[in-house]
């Protein structure tokens, strides 16, 4: 965990003590040469913006390259899966395996790939325009992108997290009474995305109690932590942003901040997006343990 | 889509490079034709992308 948070801190905060520099020194040149502001405000913009997209485009190529080999596994597996539990017949019934599942899964990669992604890059687009030209605004543009994409995914998880209540799956410990407050702590400080977090680890947590039976705790734990470090990844570097916009307020443009705020919060979308594509991940990896220690231990 | 948001980042930039060679006093007569712009280009894509019975 430390290795990965020190590595994440490393390559962001680089390029966040540029912004803070360089905003310092567009200060100083605005105080010692008041006639040029026009000029260096558009300079340090266009510096902040070669620096701080870097980032931000990074986690974009991350999440679709995840995408990608989900739905590669996916597409791999399916036909495999569909003929091992043909073969293996009655054992498979106590699974309770529902195909509309990995239709699910697979939906949501393909539409996370093609629809999801574009769409973040575009507000990226709309929050930068309508903050280096203050007269045409985009803010209501990029503001409807993020919001649909927040609807849109966490209609899907809802959607997800009913079909496998519906299977009657044991439910988790996260959802009991102990665990309450800290979800109303999660979902009350992270902006935008933290009620949807709750909610859908705990969809994840109910599926994968019901099947900590058959492959034990511990491959369980590895599962969720390969597929939600990138989610931990992009949710740090949302943060970060946001860190720096509030350090260097005092001090900085209104612009500056804005768009680091706005960049902050395109990351805390995109964090929901990875969330999604993690859990058809959790599921397939689930699914496939559980298809290949079934068949060792009956064959 | 892309060709739409090629458009509005083209015309961004290239308004304000202009805004920043005109003198401050011409600002206030540039900015509507700038918006006039950024209209005409909008109205163009809708019709583009979602077609209509003039063109």
């Amino acid at each position: 965990m430390m290795p990965m948070l020190e590595s994440v801190i490393g390559t962001v905060l680089s390029s966040f003590i540029i912004v803070i520099i360089s905003t310092f020194m567009a200060l100083v040149l605005d105080f010692l040469f008041p006639s040029f502001s026009r000029w260096t405000r558009t300079f340090l913009f266009f510096i902040v913006l070669t620096v701080v997209l870097y980032p931000a485009y990074e986690h974009l190529q991350m999440i679709r390259s995840i995408t990608q080999t989900v739905a590669t596994m996916f597409i791999s597996i399916y036909p495999l899966l569909t003929a091992s539990i043909l073969a293996s017949g009655g054992s498979f019934s106590m699974l309770n395996f529902q195909p509309a599942m990995l239709l699910f899964a697979n939906g949501a990669v393909i539409l996370s790939d093609k629809i999801l992604i574009p769409m973040l890059s575009a507000a990226l687009l709309f929050d930068i325009v309508s903050r280096f030209h203050p007269a045409l605004p985009f803010t209501r543009m990029a503001d409807l992108l993020r919001g649909s994409l927040i609807g849109l995914v966490s209609a899907l998880v809802a959607a997800y997290s009913i079909f496998i209540t519906a299977g009657g799956t044991i439910s988790w410990a996260l959802t009991g009474v102990t665990s309450e407050p800290i979800k109303k702590l999660i979902s009350q400080n992270i902006p935008l995305v933290g009620s949807f977090m709750t909610d859908s680890l705990g969809a994840i947590g109910r599926y994968s109690s019901g099947a900590s039976v058959f492959i034990g705790a511990w491959l369980i734990v590895t599962i969720w932590s390969v597929a939600l470090l990138p989610t931990l990844k992009t949710l740090l570097t949302g943060f970060l942003y946001r860190w720096t916009a509030a350090l260097i307020e005092p001090f900085a443009n209104e612009d500056i901040t804005g768009i680091l705020d706005d960049i902050g919060k395109t990351l805390f979308v995109l964090c929901a997006v990875s969330f999604l594509v993690a859990f058809a991940f959790i599921y397939t990896a689930l699914f496939t343990v559980i298809l290949v220690k079934l068949i060792t231990v009956v064959k | 889509m892309l060709q739409f948001l090629t458009g509005v980042l083209f015309i961004t930039i290239v308004s304000s490079a202009l805004l920043l060679l005109l003198p401050a006093e011409k600002e206030e007569e540039f900015l509507p034709l700038v918006k006039m712009a950024m209209g005409i280009w909008i109205i163009h894509s809708i019709t583009r992308i979602f077609g209509h019975s003039l063109f």
